[in-house]
C-alpha cells in the first residue's frame, strides 16, 4: 500500500450533535485511509456512526459540530476549506450514492438532465454535450435504451434502475472516490446483485476507490478489500476482509458473525445473539463502549475503566480496539456456538432491559444498596414464576470467570440453566438479578429511530 | 479467552454505578414530555398565563367588578377612564370595566361551549368517515360540502330568527358551523392512522370496529384536534363579535365583548374607550389562545425535538 | 390451480393439516377516471394454495411485490380473498363474519414487521397485552395482570415493564412485545410478517431464538414470511417461494436450499451474499435481467419468463421455449426429472447454488 496512492486520510475525527439531552458523540475518534482503486467497507449497526462519518467527510451535515481531527483529501484538509471550495471537491472528486433511490432523485427533472447537471456544473459543459455524457453514463451502468431513458422521469424507473441512475450521476465526472451509503439496503436481493455488479464494474472502468457503508456482512465479504467495523461511534476493528472474517480479533465483530444466519448453514446451527441494545451515544458506557454486552468482558477491570485504543494486532495493518484482543485468537464463531446455550432463559431474556427495573422511581433509593434492589428485582421475577432469577443467582454464586484456566468457558455456564439450589441470596458480587442488566443503556428510542430504517433490507414490500 | 456469562452480575456492575442515574431519566410518560417542551416556549407560557388570569376574572367577576352590569352612574355618560370608572362609562352611564369583567364570562362561555359542540360533532362524523370509508364517507363528505356551500351569514340569520337573539343562539350557530374543519382534520387523521399495524393487530385480535375507532385510533388522532380546538375558541370569540355586528347574538344588557365593540364602534372619535377596552379584551384573549395553540402544536410534535 | 402439493413434514395423530389455503386469489382494484371507476386490477395473489400442519413452520419467501404479505393477511382473514378459501382446523374462515370470526381469531395471530408502528403509542405495554384478555375472556384484574407478567417473561422482558410506553423500548424489545401480544390468546398458529427485517442484525438472532423456543415449548405453527432466505432457512421446516402472486416452488427446506429446481429460486439463492469471503468469491452468480413486471399486467403463461435466465440459455441452445409464453406451468412434482418437490416450470432442473 504505497503512500502516494492514499487518497483519503481521516485522522482522529471527532464530531457530534448538540441536543437537549446532551452531546451526541456520533464520531468518536475515527482514523482510516483509503487508497486508490480499493473497496473500503465501513460496517456497523444502527447508531454506530458509519453514515455520519461518511457525511462528515463530504461536509453534508450542516448541524454537526466537528470537535477535532482532520480529513485529508489528496493532502488537503477538507475541514479547513470553506463551503465553496468543498463544493468543488464534492461531486467532481468525491461523489456519494445514497440509500433511498426514491428520494435521492429530483422528481421534476428528467434523469438525463439531472445527470447532465453534474457535467455542466463541474466541467462547464454545454447542454447538448452534457446530455450525451448522461447517456454515456446510463449505458455504463447497464440501463437498456439509454438515450430513451435519459428523457424519462425518475418515477418511471424501477427501484433498481433508479439506483443505477444515481450511480450514473455519481460517476459522471469520474470521481476518484465514490462513497456508497447503504446503496442496496432498500432493494430486493436480486436487484441488489445487479447493482453491486454494476458498482464493481464501474470501479474498474474509472479506477475509483469505493467506500462502502453497510450493515450487511455478506455484501462486504464479496466486495471489500478492507473493512472497518464501528460501534457506538468508535472503530473497533480494522483490517483486510480475510482478516476480519477469518481472524476476528474483536468481540463485537465476532458477535456479529456469530449472530448471522447463513445460507449455507444446515439450519441447525444456533444463532448466537449479542444481548442488549446499542448504547446511547450521549452517555456511553465507561471504558469500552461494548463491554456491557461483551461475552468476554472483565469487569471491574480494564474493560470498564479504560477506553481501548485501536492497536496493531497482527499482520501489516490488522488493528483492533480491545484490551484482550490477542486472546481472541483462541475463539471462533464455532466456539461461541458450542459454548453458548442459546435456548437458556438467560440468553432468551433481553437482559439489559432490566436497568429499567432499577430506573423505576420506587427502586431509585436502592441503587446504592445492591442487595435491596436485587431482592426487589428477584421478587418481581420470582413472582412471574420465572427461572431466570434462579439462573442469575446461580451464575452469581458460581462465578464463571475462571480466567486462571486456559480453557474457554467453564462448565458452570452450561449448568446455569439447570435448577440450582437455594442460591437465591445475592452475593457480594452485587445484586444478582438486577445488576446483570443494569447497564447505562436505556433503550432510548430517539437514538435508534432515525437510523433504524436504514437497516431495513427491504424498504418496499408491497402488500 | 474466557467466556463470561452475560447474566453474571459482575460483568455489568461497574457500569451500573457510572451510568445508571444518567439513564434513569429516559423513563418518562408522554404527558410530562409534552409539558416540559411546552414550558420552554415563552410565548405559550405567557398566553397560558393570560388565559388563566382571564378565567379567574370570569369566575370571580362579582368580587372584582365594582359595579353591576346594568348599574348606571348618573351624570357620568361617555366619560373616559377615571378613578371611579377605570375603563370609563358608556352611553347610559354603565361602568365599562365591570361590563368587561362580566363580559369575560359571556365570551368564554360562548367560546368554550361552541367549540365543544363543534368538536363533538366533528369528531364523531370525522371518525366514522375516516374509518368506515365507502358510502358512509362519501355521504359525510357531501354533507360537509353542503354546509360549506350555505352562506354562513344566511345560516346565522336563519338560526337567530328561529332561536331568537341570545347567547345560546350564538353558541348554536357557531357550534353547527364549526364542526366542518374538525371533521376534515379528524377524517384525514383516521385515514392515515388506519393503515398502521397496531390497528391491524387490533383487528387480528378480534376487536369490534367501534372499539378500534375510539379506543385505539382516536387517542392518537387527538393531537391536531387539541391544537385546533384551542385556537378555535379564540376564533369563536371573534365570530361572536362579527355576529354582533350583524345584529345576531346576545342583546343588551348582556355584556358580550363583541356586542360592546359593535355598540362602541360608532363612537370611535369621541369616546374611543368604549371600543378600546372590550376590543383589547378580545384581542388579548384570542392572541393568548393562538400562542397556546402554537405552543401545544410544537410540544406535541415529537419530531421537533 | 390445486396441483399436487407436497405433504407437510410430519403427520401425527392430527393428520388433518391445521391451515389449508385453497387457490387464493386477491385482486385490488385500480381506480381511474373522474368517478374513480375501476379500470383494472392488480392481481396481488393469483392462485396460491398451501398447507400448514400443527407445530411446523412454513417459510414464505419472495421479493417485494410477490404477494407474500398479502397472502399472510389472507390466511388470517384480515383481507377477504377475491376467490378461494382458507380453512382452519376444518372450518372455513374466509367467509366468516362477526362474532363467529372474532372467536375463531383467538386461534391464529399475527406479528408484524415494523416494531414502531405495531404498538399503539398511547397504550402502555401492559394495557396492550391485557386488552385481548379482557375482551375475550373477561377475567378479573389480578388474573389478567398475572398473565401479562407471564407473557412478558416468556418473551424475555421484565414484568416490571408492563406500565411503560412503547417509545421507551428499543426496536428488538418492541418486537418482543408484539410477539407477547400474539401469544396472549394462546393461538395455535402465528403468521409472522417479516418479524426481524427491521431489526439490527445482532438483535435478530435473539428474536429468532425466542421464536424457535416458543415453537418448541408451545407447539405453535408458524407461517414465516420473509425476503431473507438465510433467516428463513433457520426456522422453517418447509419453504414456499413466491413470484408475482404465485408460488413457483415449494418443499422441505433442504430440498429448496440444496436442490432448487425453479430458475427463480436458483437466481434468488445465488444472489444472497454469504458472509464468508473465500466462498463468496468462488460462487456462481446468476444475474436476472430487467425488472419485475407490474402485477397489474403480468406476462402470459409463465410469469417469470421475461427475466428467466434459464429460458435464455435454452434458447441459445436451440430449444423451443414457446410453451413458456403460451402455457402457465403448474406447480407439480416432476418425478421424471428426478425432482422430488413441486416446482412450476416447464423446464425445471435441479441446480445447487449455495
Amino acid at each position: 500500500m504505497s503512500t502516494d496512492d492514499v487518497l483519503l486520510s481521516v485522522r482522529d475525527l471527532r464530531a457530534g450533535f448538540d441536543t437537549d439531552d446532551g452531546m451526541v458523540r456520533a464520531v468518536d475518534g475515527v482514523s482510516f485511509d483509503v487508497t486508490r482503486g480499493e473497496v473500503f467497507a465501513i460496517v456497523g449497526e444502527s447508531g454506530s456512526g458509519k453514515s455520519v462519518t461518511a457525511m462528515t467527510v463530504l461536509g453534508l451535515l450542516p448541524t454537526i459540530k466537528i470537535e477535532g481531527g482532520e480529513i485529508l483529501w489528496k493532502g488537503r484538509d477538507l475541514l479547513s476549506l470553506d463551503e465553496q471550495e468543498r463544493r468543488r471537491v464534492r461531486g467532481k472528486e468525491i461523489a456519494m450514492i445514497f440509500q433511498d433511490p426514491l428520494t435521492a432523485l429530483n422528481p421534476v427533472h428528467t434523469v438525463g438532465r439531472q445527470i447532465g447537471e453534474m457535467a455542466r456544473i463541474h466541467e462547464g459543459m454545454k447542454k447538448g454535450e452534457a446530455f450525451d455524457r448522461a447517456v454515456e453514463m446510463l449505458d455504463l451502468v447497464g440501463i437498456p435504451e439509454p438515450r430513451k431513458r435519459a428523457k424519462m422521469y425518475p418515477h418511471e424507473f424501477s427501484g433498481g434502475m433508479r439506483q443505477r441512475a444515481m450511480i450514473a450521476m455519481a460517476i459522471t465526472c469520474k470521481p476518484d472516490l465514490l462513497i456508497a451509503d447503504e446503496p442496496t439496503t432498500a432493494l430486493d436481493v436480486t436487484v441488489q446483485a445487479q447493482v453491486l455488479e454494476v458498482l464493481l464494474g464501474i470501479k474498474d472502468e474509472i479506477n475509483s476507490a469505493i467506500v462502502l457503508i453497510t450493515h450487511d456482512l455478506g455484501v462486504v465479504a464479496g466486495l471489500a478489500h478492507r473493512v472497518m467495523v464501528m460501534y457506538a461511534g468508535r472503530q473497533v476493528e480494522l483490517g483486510t476482509t480475510d482478516e476480519i472474517f477469518y481472524e476476528t480479533r474483536h468481540p463485537y465483530t465476532l458477535g456479529l458473525l456469530a449472530s448471522l444466519p447463513r445460507l449455507d448453514d444446515m439450519g441447525d446451527e444456533p444463532l448466537v445473539p449479542i444481548v442488549g441494545s446499542p448504547p446511547s451515544l450521549i452517555r456511553k458506557p465507561t471504558g469500552c463502549a461494548f463491554h456491557p454486552r461483551c461475552r468476554f468482558s472483565r469487569v471491574p477491570g480494564l474493560c470498564d475503566a479504560e477506553v481501548p485504543q485501536l492497536r496493531l494486532i497482527s499482520g501489516d495493518a490488522h488493528m483492533a480496539a480491545c484490551h484482550y484482543a490477542e486472546e481472541l485468537q483462541e475463539v471462533s464463531v464455532e466456539t461461541l456456538r458450542e459454548q453458548v446455550d442459546v435456548r437458556s432463559e438467560a440468553e432468551i431474556a433481553d437482559l439489559l432491559s432490566l436497568d429499567q427495573v432499577l430506573g423505576h422511581a420506587d427502586s431509585d433509593a436502592a441503587t446504592d444498596t445492591g442487595e435491596a434492589t436485587a431482592a426487589g428485582a428477584a421478587d418481581a421475577l420470582a413472582a412471574a414464576g420465572n427461572a431466570r432469577a434462579q439462573v442469575r443467582a446461580d451464575a452469581t454464586s458460581t462465578s464463571p470467570r475462571a480466567e486462571a484456566e486456559a480453557g474457554i468457558a467453564t462448565t458452570d455456564e452450561e449448568e446455569a440453566p439447570a435448577p440450582g439450589p437455594e442460591a437465591n441470596e445475592p452475593s457480594d458480587n452485587g445484586a444478582a438479578g438486577a445488576t446483570s442488566a443494569s447497564v447505562a443503556q436505556a433503550p432510548v428510542a430517539p437514538v435508534e429511530k432515525p437510523v433504524a430504517p436504514a437497516d431495513r433490507p427491504e424498504g418496499k414490500d408491497a402488500r | 479467552m474466557t467466556l463470561t456469562d452475560p447474566a453474571a452480575p459482575g460483568a455489568i456492575e461497574g457500569t451500573l454505578r457510572a451510568g445508571a442515574d444518567a439513564e434513569l431519566g429516559a423513563a418518562r410518560p408522554l404527558r410530562a414530555d409534552v409539558w416540559r417542551r411546552f414550558r420552554r416556549n415563552k410565548l405559550a407560557m405567557v398566553g397560558l398565563g393570560f388565559i388563566v388570569f382571564i378565567s379567574l376574572v370570569a369566575i370571580f367577576a362579582p368580587l372584582i367588578a365594582p359595579f353591576e352590569i346594568t348599574e348606571r352612574s348618573s351624570g357620568a355618560f361617555r366619560d373616559g377612564p377615571s378613578a371611579d370608572h377605570w375603563f370609563g362609562t358608556d352611553g347610559i352611564g354603565r361602568d365599562v370595566f365591570s361590563r368587561v369583567v362580566y363580559g369575560a364570562r359571556v365570551s368564554l362561555r360562548i367560546g368554550v361551549a361552541a367549540t365543544v359542540m363543534s368538536l363533538v360533532i366533528g369528531l364523531l362524523l370525522g371518525a366514522v368517515a375516516g374509518f368506515a370509508t365507502g358510502w358512509l364517507d362519501t355521504l359525510i363528505m357531501r354533507l360537509t360540502d353542503v354546509f360549506l356551500a350555505i352562506p354562513y351569514i344566511v345560516l346565522a340569520v336563519a338560526i337567530a330568527t328561529v332561536a331568537g337573539r341570545s347567547e345560546n343562539s350564538v353558541i348554536l350557530i357557531l357550534g353547527l358551523t364549526g364542526w366542518l374543519a374538525i371533521c376534515r382534520i379528524v377524517r384525514s387523521s383516521f385515514l392515515s392512522l388506519k393503515q398502521l399495524e397496531y390497528v391491524e393487530a387490533a383487528q387480528a385480535l378480534g376487536f369490534s370496529s367501534w372499539r378500534i375507532m375510539f379506543r385505539h385510533i382516536l387517542p392518537n388522532a387527538l393531537q391536531p384536534i387539541i391544537v385546533y380546538g384551542t385556537i378555535a375558541v379564540g376564533s369563536v370569540i371573534l365570530s361572536e363579535a362579527a355576529l354582533s355586528f350583524l345584529g345576531v347574538g346576545p342583546q343588551d344588557p348582556t355584556p358580550a365583548w363583541g356586542l360592546m365593540v359593535s355598540d362602541g364602534s360608532g363612537s370611535i372619535v369621541n369616546a374611543p374607550h368604549l371600543l378600546f377596552f372590550p376590543g383589547a379584551a378580545i384581542f388579548l384573549t384570542v392572541l393568548s389562545l393562538v400562542f397556546i395553540g402554537d405552543g401545544l402544536r410544537d410540544a406535541l410534535d415529537p419530531k421537533l425535538k | 390451480m390445486t396441483a399436487t402439493l407436497d405433504a407437510p413434514a410430519e403427520t401425527t395423530e392430527a393428520s388433518v393439516p391445521l391451515l389449508v389455503a385453497d387457490d387464493l386469489v386477491k385482486n385490488f382494484p385500480i381506480r381511474g377516471g373522474v368517478f374513480s371507476r375501476t379500470v383494472g386490477h392488480v392481481s396481488a395473489v393469483a392462485g396460491v394454495s398451501m398447507q400448514v400442519a400443527r407445530g411446523e413452520t412454513l417459510g414464505l419467501v419472495g421479493e417485494s411485490g410477490c404477494g407474500k404479505s398479502t397472502t399472510g393477511r389472507l390466511l388470517l382473514n384480515l383481507l377477504r380473498p377475491t376467490s378461494g378459501t382458507v380453512t382452519f382446523d376444518g372450518r372455513q374462515i374466509s367467509r366468516m363474519k362477526g362474532k363467529e370470526l372474532a372467536e375463531m381469531r383467538r386461534r391464529f395471530q399475527i406479528v408484524f414487521q415494523d416494531p414502531y408502528a405495531s404498538l399503539n403509542p398511547r397504550m402502555t405495554v401492559g394495557t396492550t397485552l391485557a386488552e385481548p384478555l379482557k375482551f375475550h375472556f373477561g377475567w378479573p384484574k389480578d388474573k389478567i395482570d398475572g398473565r401479562v407478567s407471564e407473557l412478558l417473561s416468556t418473551v424475555g422482558l421484565s414484568p416490571e415493564h408492563a406500565n411503560r410506553f412503547p417509545h421507551e423500548f428499543s426496536g428488538g424489545q418492541r418486537q418482543r412485545v408484539g410477539i407477547a401480544r400474539a401469544l396472549a390468546l394462546e393461538p395455535e398458529l402465528i403468521v409472522l410478517d417479516e418479524p426481524v427485517s427491521a431489526l439490527d442484525v445482532s438483535i435478530q438472532a435473539g428474536v429468532m431464538n425466542l421464536l424457535q423456543k416458543l415453537q418448541d415449548e408451545l407447539g405453535l405453527a408458524f407461517v414465516f414470511i420473509a425476503h431473507d432466505l438465510s433467516v428463513v432457512r433457520h426456522i422453517s421446516d418447509r419453504v414456499a417461494v413466491m413470484y408475482l402472486g404465485k408460488i413457483v416452488e415449494q418443499g422441505p427446506h433442504e430440498a429448496i436450499y440444496e436442490r432448487p429446481a425453479h430458475p427463480y429460486t436458483q437466481a434468488l439463492l445465488s444472489a444472497i451474499p454469504l458472509p464468508d469471503p473465500s466462498r463468496e468469491r468462488a460462487r456462481e452468480r446468476i444475474i436476472l435481467f430487467g425488472d419485475v413486471p407490474s402485477p397489474a399486467d403480468p406476462p402470459s403463461g409463465c410469469r417469470f419468463r421475461t427475466r428467466c435466465w434459464h429460458k435464455a440459455a435454452l434458447e441459445e441452445g436451440g430449444v423451443d421455449t414457446s410453451v413458456c409464453a403460451n402455457e402457465e406451468p403448474l406447480l407439480q412434482i416432476h418425478t421424471e426429472k428426478g425432482i422430488d418437490h413441486p416446482a412450476a416450470c416447464h423446464f425445471a432442473q435441479v441446480r445447487s447454488l449455495v
